[in-house]
């Protein structure tokens, strides 16, 4: 098994090579032809010449070959630095280096009898493992190579730099170790290393890393089926069932014997293979590709082979995210069969040695309730340095004093203004926790904001906006929106032949944001359905007879136009976008986004666009952050933070809520009016756990309540103001009817009784046009026809009157 | 360093190898020293940067495409234009073996190299490029002028398809007669540093063709070797079809410029004048829409602001009538035309519902179906920037999409909306930025395909093809061409201006958003580059708010 060309030479102990078992990466040398090197020195010719430690272009050496804690230095004779070895003759080395293999061999005992993880530890971390292993019979050990360079650095960069060389050593390390644990052990342990301190980047291998251990992150995107390898080679002689002893495969070649070695029978090619008998093992060819992160803008992702053996196959599915350790290989292709000249083209791949898959588990791991969704962390951050570093960033950047005003400019650069509004959608991003009770019942920690107003006011633009960094979000048109499902319908609107796309709108966002634009356009069946979603936070779904119910939790991102082109401010808000009361009251926040005529506001919208299109924009976007931080930190804060009401904000709390409630309280009047419900209590409480996570704040205080309150307060007075009397009553969001307004009608309706009392007999009929004459002429109280109308119907419904037609009759 | 002597059209080779024995032997005996061998180019790019650019010798070098390919034999300088489908990954090769103790390059080559020989292993990267998408047939003459014709006879026969209506293609998805005008480009040193995916460049470099011996049944290259070769993806496009070309040198190319001598346009008023009469004759005489028309061919995407893409201005002409029996709308084809003898890459796309369900348009690598597919596999949306998609909606029918359907009217959205397309890699998505002025042609105005600028159309006669001179066409293309290239910019003085009626026009009327001023100042800018100006004027902008009165006018009628 003497290769000519094997970098492994050990001229004073041939009979080392024997003993060198098949390792994957000595199974792999078969495929290579010849392997150039361009490791420093390799110009120099000679096999064997041992080099001198201190060699010029071998550098920085450590000043001692090891690192001894004490004790125990019988066989190393421990070298001063640039010490040259005394006698070459008597040590082997490894071809084109100055590494000496029984030094080597040395250290790695060392290595692993003494290293522990820490100081009290009572057994060596690895002989720990080991035992493990051969309890279980294993196959293999893996050492985390950040512990080889924590122990010996030297060992460290020659498993890296030599690891075609290195690593048999340590398998026969390893294997020698365990048959002092265990005489009769005879399996063979593969040394498996793993987690290298520098990760390379798939797209930076170069030439140089050619026969270097290399550690490539990355994700699976192919898997060959196995493909059967043979190892050893069994034959038997046809003639007289003679058969000789397996014959191993050399360089993935058989040699079949010509010749039945029987001298009994000596027949020639007699020998057949009986593959039962053989012994194969498994290979895989696997192809990695760069996960996004690393792809500059404007390239597609490269890929590299992997090759996979035994334990290593089908350890990894297509999709997985990676962290694969191995041999960084190339080989030449030949022009043809038997040639001795070669294509100059090699082909690269890795020889597996560690398959690492990026632990999806580690997000989860900290108690985050939401399993959540968002692979930003897991692709980026495989590496936990990088992972620290990103997370530090994000807790730096929480402990800035204006984060919360940071996060508001931020959001939406683009759109002036609106800043209660940015605010109230930052609240719906970071969201409230989801609270469940032993009981079973649970409470949707899921902020619903509506922005009505008028066209034009950059409500799309924020929709869109917020769709872009929600963890999950699904963007849709109210338009068209018909139910659940994945396809859509084009149809044509008869009347004006315009197209509309008709797509399923409620593809459900669980866990996400779902924007829904022109609500008001949506049909009666979808918004029935968007009750359900609001509140019970599921989707019951009858289908043949069955009625599912599929989890729905999502925050609802709604905008409406006023149902007349502009917002009428003299009406309500229900009647303004024409909404049923049920579905607005499930409004956590509801906007007006009214375009009040303010010449400041658009001097700056003006110049600002101008500067957009004509000069650099950056300038002025500096102070915000950008999109991919902003999304990250929404992901980390909804994973990671789920804040608790202090004892101060549950003060707080009720105290504000109270207050809200007690406005509609007039002294002196019997006159109630709803300014608050236990749904704004419940509101208050989802903001104020949205804004203590923005902060990273494990508890919300009393500063996030007062701001919550204020939010809330903000968005109230703007939706929830009766017009007439200037007070917000929350019985405008849940009825339609302001309190104010109800006594009003009744005020109507009792009038007009009177009236039709003293002018219509019984029986008697009259024009409802001339009651209504009547009525303005004679009783002073304002009142138009529709009031009129409204409150004859009232008064049918209590048998008073009847209406036929046009015609009032009291009955 | 310069070796003149050598033949650098005939033997480009030559001229490589002299300059790297004359690098390697100023580097020898040191045997480290060839290692800085690899690095370095040893001069090679300059001296072809300077025969071919500086003493003009790129005219004589042969287009790839334009000679049969088997009269290009191996080693001999080429060129080839064309854009980036792929990237492929890095390929390895022997850069340097010792033959009897000097070292010799194989750069530029994949000439076989003796085995058990001391080598060197070098790197270089791959591009798939293909010829130009949506390329029009006069951009392709010009290109190609200057090259040997094989004879006269076809040469007409280019003339005649220049008159042939505009090339109306579904998104077809890869289709196997690309491949064979495809050329695989080897990229060294690095050069490729700022090259994209769908940019174009015209490469010069060497072309090889390999013997077709690939190692099939090499005796000891095992299983191992073969699936690995099965992986690979250059070696699926045989080289008879898909010729290597070695660059050397390169330059980017932009898809709406074309080669022009300074100076062609003396009066860029009159020009203009007359392309709008065209255009207006092309739209059915309809003046508006001619004006509109002509902003919208001028438009590109000049900066990002996420997330905008600011200097887009896609239009929308409502009011066409859907062509008898499902072909493409008359004013469809009679605009698309006429895009496509002006600009230099234009598409027209019928969105049938057969076509939108059929297959997907975004770019995508799919990694189930065939062996070849570590390939992209391009999409109808693969277009370098500039070229010009002219999407005829009247062509959509009643019926249901499927989910490949809705994924294309999305793709298509978010390039009209934000100048987007998202490669499907499969596991993950890729966000590419990309500029394609879109055209939509619709009979109300398009709910799905949302442009920035509406224009209900008023024929007052048939929407006329384009028929001009060569010489006032070509007139035109520079103007076009020069137009959308310059550069343009407005005086703070103006910009106090534009301010003012802008607040001006939002206190008067206060549906007049965001939206809108985007669009005025696009519209200001484009007029003024129409007019072949480098800094907004008075006049300008009130031509620009003249043209949105007249067509918010129109919409108004068109909806009472």
């Amino acid at each position: 098994m003497a290769e000519p060309s094997s970098p492994l030479v050990f001229p004073e102990s041939p009979g080392l090579s024997d003993r060198v078992p098949a390792t994957p990466v000595s199974a792999a040398r078969n495929g290579s032809a010849r392997r150039p090197r361009q490791s420093p020195s390799a110009g120099s010719s000679g096999h064997s010449t041992p080099i001198l430690p201190g060699t010029p272009g071998f550098g920085n050496r450590t000043p001692n070959y090891f690192k001894f804690t004490g004790g125990r230095a019988r066989e190393a004779e421990p070298q001063a630095e640039g010490a040259p070895v005394e006698d070459p003759g008597s040590k082997t080395y490894v071809w084109g280096t100055n590494i000496s293999i029984d030094d080597t061999r040395e250290a790695m005992h060392l290595f692993f009898e003494r290293f522990r993880e820490s100081p009290e530890a009572v057994e060596a971390k690895y002989i720990q493992l080991l035992d493990q292993v051969i309890e279980l019979e294993g196959r293999s050990l893996n050492i985390d190579a950040q512990n080889i360079f924590a122990y010996n650095e030297e060992l460290y960069s020659q498993v890296v730099r030599y690891p075609l060389e290195v690593i048999p050593l340590f398998d026969m390390v390893v294997g020698d170790i365990a048959r002092e644990r265990r005489p009769d052990w005879n399996n063979h342990i593969q040394a498996r290393i793993f987690n290298l301190k520098l990760s390379t980047n798939l797209r930076d291998l170069n030439p140089s890393d050619i026969e270097k251990l290399v550690s490539v992150k990355g994700m699976i995107i192919r898997c060959s089926s196995v493909i059967p390898e043979i190892k050893e080679a069994f034959f038997q002689c046809l003639m007289c069932g003679h058969f000789p002893e397996v014959t191993p495969v050399d360089r993935g070649r058989v040699n079949e014997p010509s010749k039945c070695a029987n001298p009994a029978c000596s027949a020639v090619n007699s020998m057949t293979m009986i593959h039962n008998r053989c012994t194969f093992t498994d290979k895989q060819i696997v192809r990695l590709q760069e996960t996004p992160d690393a792809i500059p803008e404007g390239e597609t992702p490269h890929t590299v082979s992997l090759l996979m053996h035994d334990k290593l196959v089908d350890a990894a599915k297509p999709g997985d995210r990676v962290e694969v350790t191995g041999v960084f290989r190339a080989m030449a292709v030949r022009v043809g069969p038997n040639q001795r000249t070669l294509k100059s083209l090699y082909k690269t791949y890795i020889d597996c040695l560690h398959v690492k898959k990026a632990d999806k588990s580690r997000m989860q791991m900290h108690g985050g309730v939401e399993f959540d969704n968002n692979e930003i962390f897991l692709e980026t951050d495989t590496s936990p340095a990088v992972y620290e570093a990103k997370i530090n960033k994000l807790k730096e950047l929480s402990k800035l004093p204006d984060i919360y005003q940071k996060l508001t400019r931020s959001l939406a650069p683009s759109i002036w203004e609106l800043e209660d509004i940015k605010k109230g959608l930052l609240c719906q991003l970071f969201g409230g926790s989801t609270k469940k009770l032993s009981s079973g019942a649970s409470f949707r920690g899921d902020i619903n904001v509506l922005l009505v107003g008028d066209p034009g006011t950059s409500k799309s633009q924020l929709l869109q906006y917020v769709h872009k960094i929600a963890p999950r979000g699904i963007y849709t048109s109210g338009r068209g929106s018909s139910a659940v499902g994945l396809t859509a319908y084009v149809t044509k609107d008869p009347e004006t032949r315009e197209t509309v796309l008709e797509s399923g709108a409620l593809v459900l966002s669980d866990q996400g944001i779902c924007c829904i634009d022109e609500f008001d356009k949506m049909s009666e069946n979808a918004r029935s359905m968007l009750h359900e979603v609001m509140e019970q936070q599921t989707v019951s779904v009858a289908k043949a007879g069955i009625i599912a119910t599929l989890n729905a939790r999502t925050s609802v991102l709604a905008c409406a136009n006023p149902s007349g082109s502009r917002y009428n401010a003299r009406l309500s808000v229900i009647d303004n976008i024409q909404l049923p009361p049920t579905l607005l009251s499930r409004f956590d926040l509801i906007y007006l986004v009214l375009d009040k005529p303010d010449e400041q506001t658009d001097r700056r919208l003006a110049r600002h666009l101008v500067a957009l299109h004509y000069e650099d924009p950056e300038v002025e976007l500096l102070e915000a952050l950008d999109l991919p931080t902003i999304a990250a930190y929404i992901t980390y804060a909804r994973q990671r933070i789920h804040p608790k009401l202090s004892n101060e904000a549950a003060e707080r709390l009720i105290e504000g809520y109270v207050n809200m409630r007690r406005r509609g309280n007039f002294p002196g009047s019997r006159k109630k009016v709803i300014t608050a419900t236990p749904r704004q209590l419940e509101s208050l409480i989802r903001i104020s756990e949205a804004l203590a996570r923005m902060r990273f704040s494990e508890t919300v205080d009393e500063c996030d309540t007062v701001e919550a309150l204020r939010l809330l307060d903000v968005a109230l007075q703007q939706s929830a103001t009766d017009h007439s009397t200037g007070i917000i009553d929350m019985d405008l969001i849940t009825t339609g009817v302001s309190a104010s307004e109800r006594t009003r009608r009744e005020n109507v309706v009792s009038s007009v009784k009177v009236f039709i009392m003293d002018r219509i007999q019984a029986g008697a009929s009259l024009r409802i046009t001339e009651l209504f004459e009547d009525i303005r002429a004679n009783v002073n109280q304002e009142m138009s026809l529709q009031d009129l109308k409204t409150a004859l119907n009232t008064l049918m419904t209590e048998g008073f009157v009847s209406v036929l037609g046009d015609n009032v009759a009291r009955s | 360093m310069v070796a003149p002597a050598v033949d650098l059209l005939r033997n480009p080779l030559g001229a490589v190898r002299g300059l790297f024995s004359i690098a390697a032997m100023a580097a020898s005996p040191a045997p480290a020293a060839t290692l800085e061998l690899s690095g370095g180019d040893w001069g090679v790019k300059g001296v072809f940067d300077k025969f071919l650019y500086e003493e003009g010798a790129i005219a004589q070098v042969p287009h790839i495409g334009d000679l049969a390919r088997d009269s290009i034999p191996s080693g001999s300088l080429v060129r080839f234009r064309g854009m980036i489908q792929d990237m492929f990954d890095v390929e390895y090769y022997v850069g340097a073996y010792k033959d009897c103790n000097t070292w010799q390059t194989n750069k530029y080559t994949d000439s076989p190299v003796p085995q058990d020989t001391e080598q060197q292993i070098w790197d270089r990267r791959l591009l798939y490029c293909v010829p130009i998408p949506g390329e029009n047939q006069w951009m392709k003459n010009r290109w190609h002028s200057n090259a040997v014709q094989p004879d006269a006879t076809s040469q007409s026969l280019k003339r005649k398809r220049e008159d042939v209506p505009a090339t109306v293609e579904s998104m077809d998805c890869d289709s196997p007669t690309k491949e064979q005008n495809s050329c695989l480009v080897k990229i060294y040193d690095g050069n490729d540093a700022d090259l994209k995916l769908n940019d174009i460049a015209e490469f010069v470099g060497i072309v090889w063709k390999e013997s077709e011996l690939v190692s099939s049944s090499a005796s000891d290259s095992s299983a191992l070797a073969e699936s690995l070769m099965e992986d690979d993806t250059s070696l699926q496009l045989p080289s008879s079809t898909v010729p290597r070309l070695h660059c050397i040198t390169m330059r980017k190319l932009s898809a709406y410029s074309i080669p022009s001598q300074p100076g062609a346009l003396a009066d860029i008023c009159s020009v203009r004048e007359s392309l709008l009469c065209k255009l207006q004759s092309v739209l059915g005489e309809d003046r508006l829409a001619a004006e509109y028309l002509l902003l919208h061919l001028l438009s590109k995407v000049y900066s990002r602001v996420e997330p905008l893409a600011v200097g887009k201005f896609s239009l929308n002409f409502s009011g066409c009538q859907a062509g008898a029996d499902g072909s493409a709308s008359l004013v469809a084809s009679a605009v698309g035309h006429a895009i496509s003898v002006l600009l230099p890459c234009s598409q027209v796309v019928p969105l049938s519902l057969q076509d939108l369900n059929s297959c997907l348009i975004a770019p995508r690598k799919d990694y189930a179906t065939n062996r070849f597919t570590y390939r992209l596999v391009t999409g109808g949306l693969q277009l370098a920037s500039g070229t010009h998609l002219t999407l005829d909606e009247t062509a959509l029918n009643t019926g249901r999409l499927n989910e490949t359907g809705v994924k294309n009217l999305q793709s298509l959205k978010s390039v009209m909306e934000s100048q987007k397309v998202d490669y499907d890699f499969q596991y993950y998505q890729m966000e590419m930025p990309t500029d394609l002025p879109v055209l939509v042609v619709s009979c109300g105005k398009s709910r799905i395909l949302p442009a920035d600028a509406l224009v209900p159309l008023r024929c007052s006669a048939e929407a006329a093809r384009i028929h001009a001179e060569a010489s006032d066409l070509s007139k035109w293309r520079i103007y076009l061409s020069s137009a959308r290239e310059a550069d343009h910019v407005i005086e703070p003085s103006m910009q106090k201006i534009l301010e003012e009626d802008l607040v001006a026009a939002r206190q008067k009327d206060r549906t007049v958003g965001s939206e809108t001023f985007h669009r005025w100042l696009t519209m200001a800018r484009l007029l003024s580059l129409s007019y072949g100006e480098r800094s907004l004027t008075r006049e300008r902008w009130e031509m620009t708010k003249e043209l949105e009165m007249r067509c918010a006018a129109r919409l108004r009628e068109t909806t009472a």
